[in-house]
């Protein structure tokens, strides 16, 4: 995840009181935190709304950030423990509505359009039959893009335990869509 | 390395994570072996549909957040001595009063400028007056006890209003210490004077609640100025206007250039508000400030 320009400034000046500082931080990270959001929650509007929730426990405790691990790592784990609160709260699962939230590309043809929606649909499916642990650290691997020392720091995970854990997942995810009959795997054994 | 070892590390190939070594080491065995190639493209085609895999943001989060985060940082605060700024009629009935105040006859302007003491109005800003609960902190932080903003005009000056010592003929123009002490810089034109008798005592209508004017309709600065807040806003009665700035004085100053050429300036500075002041009375913009409280870090002054 990249650091925002000026970052230490900016969290330095929102400590004083400045919330338009900490504006600027929230433009950077929004996406990050939605995106983690949405991996706990598989639905917009609660992402949404977790989102905001986290980044308001972020402002009113940034006086307790301390600056040893990174600004996103420290959001991260509001976001998380924001998303855990509220899902304790329900009980939610990808949401089929949630399925075509990607942008299709203009060069696709609407057969390729077709195929990639449904392969997205079943991937997110397949997402969510993973225990959390697992889908957390997909998300933030594959989604987020981070680093292994990044998720590391922001899970607080040995790296050895997060290659071990990113492995299994990703051995269970294709174990799934195997069961699913997932064109991922199905186009593979045709090609043999 | 044997099949075992390498499908525990394939996950970190296809993501980058390995050394120099250790990919070399795995390459060769892929290369060798077809249960392990084959879970290799595995992992790479699932990659490949996670990139495809993206929520997108509908609808703007962040400003959502920022509107919650400014309501909790600028709460409203009631003052007891509000000046609320809405509708013609009310701007109308301002100007009649400032008029008043100003109360200099047209023979002897000159003389009457050089000589008259400095007729204050006393009032604080409005939450209305501005389009957002920031600027509205701003400006009441400032006011919060009870330092008053000084117009310098022209007129007899009313003991119940006045919050100034007395500006004596030719007196020496002082400026703004490094404490942002109160600096008074009489108007280098005579006032004009709609009004030729002065009212006495500071009109009730000042101090009402009800008296509004209309919303400023001026827009923020495009960010190309990297400046937080900076708006000018253009008032009815009274020819000011209001920039606030949250920004370093080195980002200020080129603008303040543009203040003289503006119909009046009330200037909000965040930090640094001595700088801005020598700036603003170095390039010779009228200006009024007086009483900021102690420890502050904002400052309103008035420019004419």
């Amino acid at each position: 995840m990249k650091k925002c320009e000026n970052e230490e400034k900016l969290i330095k000046e929102a400590l004083k009181g400045n919330a338009s500082s900490f504006g600027d931080l929230v433009r950077h990270y929004e996406k990050f935190v939605f995106n983690i959001a949405f991996s706990f929650m598989a639905n917009y509007d609660d992402a949404f709304d977790v989102s905001q929730d986290a980044f308001i426990k972020a402002w009113r405790k940034l006086s307790l950030f301390k600056g040893d691990s990174a600004f996103s790592t420290w959001l991260y784990r509001i976001t998380a423990n924001t998303a855990k609160d509220a899902l304790a709260q329900r009980n939610r699962r990808w949401s089929e509505d949630e399925v075509n939230e990607h942008i299709p590309s203009n060069r696709e043809t609407p057969e390729e359009n077709a195929i990639r929606q449904e392969n997205a649909k079943e991937l997110k499916k397949a997402l969510d039959s993973l225990d959390s642990d697992m889908r957390e650290i997909v998300i933030l691997r594959e989604i987020e893009g981070l680093s292994y020392s990044e998720i590391s720091d922001m899970l607080e995970l040995e790296m050895g335990t997060v290659k071990s854990r990113l492995s299994r997942a990703r051995e269970k995810l294709r174990e799934i869509l195997r069961e699913q009959n997932h064109t991922i795997s199905v186009k593979r054994d045709e090609n043999r | 390395m044997d099949c075992k070892d390498v499908k525990e590390l394939l996950g970190a190939l296809a993501d980058g994570e390995v050394s120099d070594s250790e990919r070399e080491a795995l390459l060769s065995h892929i290369a060798e072996c077809e249960t392990c190639k084959n879970e290799y493209e595995d992992i790479q085609n699932l990659k490949k549909e996670f990139s495809k895999l993206d929520v997108q943001l509908r609808g703007a989060l962040a400003d959502s957040v920022m509107k919650k985060i400014y309501a909790e940082a600028y709460p409203k605060k009631k003052k007891p001595f509000f000046f609320k700024y809405a509708g013609t009629a009310a701007a109308v009935a301002i100007i009649a009063i400032a008029a008043i105040y100003m109360g200099t006859t047209p023979q002897n302007d000159k003389a009457e400028c050089n000589s008259a003491e400095d007729v204050t109005v006393t009032l604080q800003a409005s939450d209305k007056l501005f389009s957002d609960d920031a600027m509205t902190e701003r400006v009441t932080e400032s006011t919060q006890d009870g330092s008053d903003y000084e117009f310098s005009s022209l007129g007899k000056q009313d003991s119940s209003t006045s919050t100034n010592t007395e500006a004596e003929e030719n007196k020496e123009v002082p400026k703004a210490d490094a404490k942002g002490e109160a600096v008074e810089l009489p108007s280098s034109e005579p006032a004009e004077s709609l009004f030729d008798e002065p009212m006495s005592s500071a009109p009730d209508i000042l101090k009402s609640e009800d008296i509004t004017l209309e919303e400023p309709p001026c827009e923020p600065e495009s960010d190309d100025i990297s400046l937080e807040h900076f708006r000018f806003y253009n008032s009815i009665s009274l020819d000011t206007a209001i920039i606030f700035v949250d920004s370093e004085v080195e980002t200020v100053a080129p603008l303040l250039d543009n203040v003289s050429s503006v119909s009046g300036s009330c200037i909000n500075v965040d930090s640094h508000h001595s700088a801005v002041m020598d700036i603003l009375i170095s390039n010779s913009i009228p200006i009024t400030k007086t009483d900021i409280p102690e420890g502050s870090t904002e400052t309103t002054v008035f420019a004419e």
